[in-house]
């Protein structure tokens, strides 16, 4: 009977989770406006109240291991390369890159994090237990590329959907989402000089 | 010997899978380094005529580059918005010097001549040290992105040639509102309306003579105001609570 009501208790989880990120990346998009303050302000809060719903859907963060944030650099460093090698020179017309630098890393980096404790870390985890690590990853990549569906189009999603996988490989492979964080820092960030 | 666990066997193969499938997913054509999140901030459109409450002033762009060994290098050029209403990509090689010895590059916003024009026409041309008009070298790669003042279907690329305006295959530009284009020639492009909103192939907009008086407010919509998904809110709140309530129903797992 146990062994029944867990999976079905993550398969809530899970759906809870989904909805809660759907909600918030309607709401962003709707909100993000066309200043760099307000796109600062509603990437600030996504990233946050992301945090926030990982945690209440039981995801707590731990020390990350050293190998760890060395397979984040070198994921990273794969979809940077990947990028660069199938279009080596286009990137660095269109500058989605708001100023300051510094507050640009910085809510870069809650989003990112609030990405990553949702998708690899809470939704993960519920959606393994309740169905397995392949559907895991299926359904954290599905969501992925999703979210970024109202702010940047439809055509994200081929792209999206692979970094997605890539990421829920990196996940898998170190039990925790510190990789995941690390190597998609490691590819927003570059945006800035590619 | 290392024995590799099944859950290790899994991630590669799951790695594998995602490296596979970023590298197939960019082999079609995109004109924007991956972002895939953080701030994302875009300027309102700049109107060359602007619509009550519109920006205005968009600034013409030049680059000169001067050529080494008869070819010039690669250029990219793009106006100053966030993102860029008008940009070009030429590969190396891509003009006929005709002599020259280096090249100014401009983009420069037009008013449009006609109501299925989205945004301002943007004139792209290129000019020796003497100021003699530069062309493309046939088969040369050059891509022009072009920003719409809002995104939506059925926007393309078009080229403003003798009898009018004609629609060239268009891609995406990386967000929903930029468009791109590859072109055999210099001159006026802009996005349009297409007439249908499932065309892509390069067709005419023979019904817009491009000579025809750009009535008031032509290619000039208001600027959008977006409100919040409602529907989407709601349907998002019920979700969450049918899922706490399964996991409730469920028990554990807490």
């Amino acid at each position: 009977m146990m062994a029944l009501a867990r999976p079905r208790a993550a398969s809530g989880k899970a759906i809870s989770v989904l909805a809660a990120l759907a909600v918030a990346a309607a709401v962003r998009a709707a909100a993000n406006g066309h200043s760099a303050l307000t796109g600062f302000a509603t990437g600030g809060a996504f990233g946050i109240l992301l945090v926030a719903v990982a945690v209440v859907a039981g995801w707590r963060p731990a020390r990350p291991r050293p190998s760890s944030l060395l397979i984040g650099l070198l994921g990273g460093g794969v979809i940077v390369a990947t990028a660069q090698l199938a279009h080596p020179v286009v990137g660095a017309v269109v500058g989605m890159r708001p100023e300051p630098f510094a507050v640009w890393v910085f809510v870069t980096a809650l989003v990112v994090m609030g990405e990553e404790a949702v998708l690899r870390g809470a939704l993960f985890r519920a959606t393994e237990v309740a169905a397995g690590p392949i559907a895991a990853v299926a359904v954290t990549s599905i969501a992925f590329a999703l979210i970024h569906v109202p702010l940047y189009g439809w055509q994200v999603v081929p792209l999206d959907l692979g970094v997605g996988i890539w990421l829920g490989g990196l996940r898998l492979a170190t039990g925790g989402i510190a990789a995941p964080v690390v190597a998609h820092l490691v590819a927003d960030l570059s945006t800035w000089w590619l | 010997m290392a024995v590799i666990s099944a859950r290790g066997r899994l991630a590669a193969g799951v790695l594998f899978v995602g490296i596979a499938g970023m590298w197939l997913a960019q082999q079609a054509p995109a004109t924007t380094a991956p972002l895939f999140d953080g701030v994302f901030v875009e300027d309102p459109y700049r109107y060359v005529n602007p619509p009550p409450g519109g920006a205005g002033d968009p600034q013409p762009v030049q680059i000169t580059q001067p050529a080494a060994g008869g070819t010039v290098p690669l250029i990219a050029l793009a106006t100053s918005e966030v993102p860029p209403q008008a940009q070009i990509i030429a590969e190396a090689d891509a003009f006929d010097l005709a002599g020259a010895t280096a090249i100014t590059l401009s983009i420069a916003p037009v008013a449009p001549n006609d109501p299925q024009v989205a945004g301002n026409v943007y004139r792209f041309s290129a000019t020796g040290e003497a100021g003699e008009p530069l062309s493309l070298h046939p088969g040369a790669l050059v891509t022009v992105v072009l920003r719409a003042p809002q995104a939506g279907a059925g926007f393309q690329v078009a080229h403003l040639g003798d009898a009018g305006w004609t629609l060239l295959p268009t891609d995406h530009g990386g967000l929903p509102d930029l468009f791109s284009a590859n072109i055999t020639a210099l001159g006026d492009y802009a996005v349009v309306l297409a007439p249908t909103a499932s065309a892509s192939p390069a067709g005419s907009l023979a019904a817009v003579p491009s000579a025809s008086p750009a009535p008031s407010g032509a290619g000039n919509p208001p600027p959008r105001t977006a409100g919040p998904p409602w529907l989407v809110i709601i349907l998002g709140i019920a979700a969450v609570a049918v899922g706490l309530l399964w996991g409730v129903i469920g028990g554990e797992d807490r």
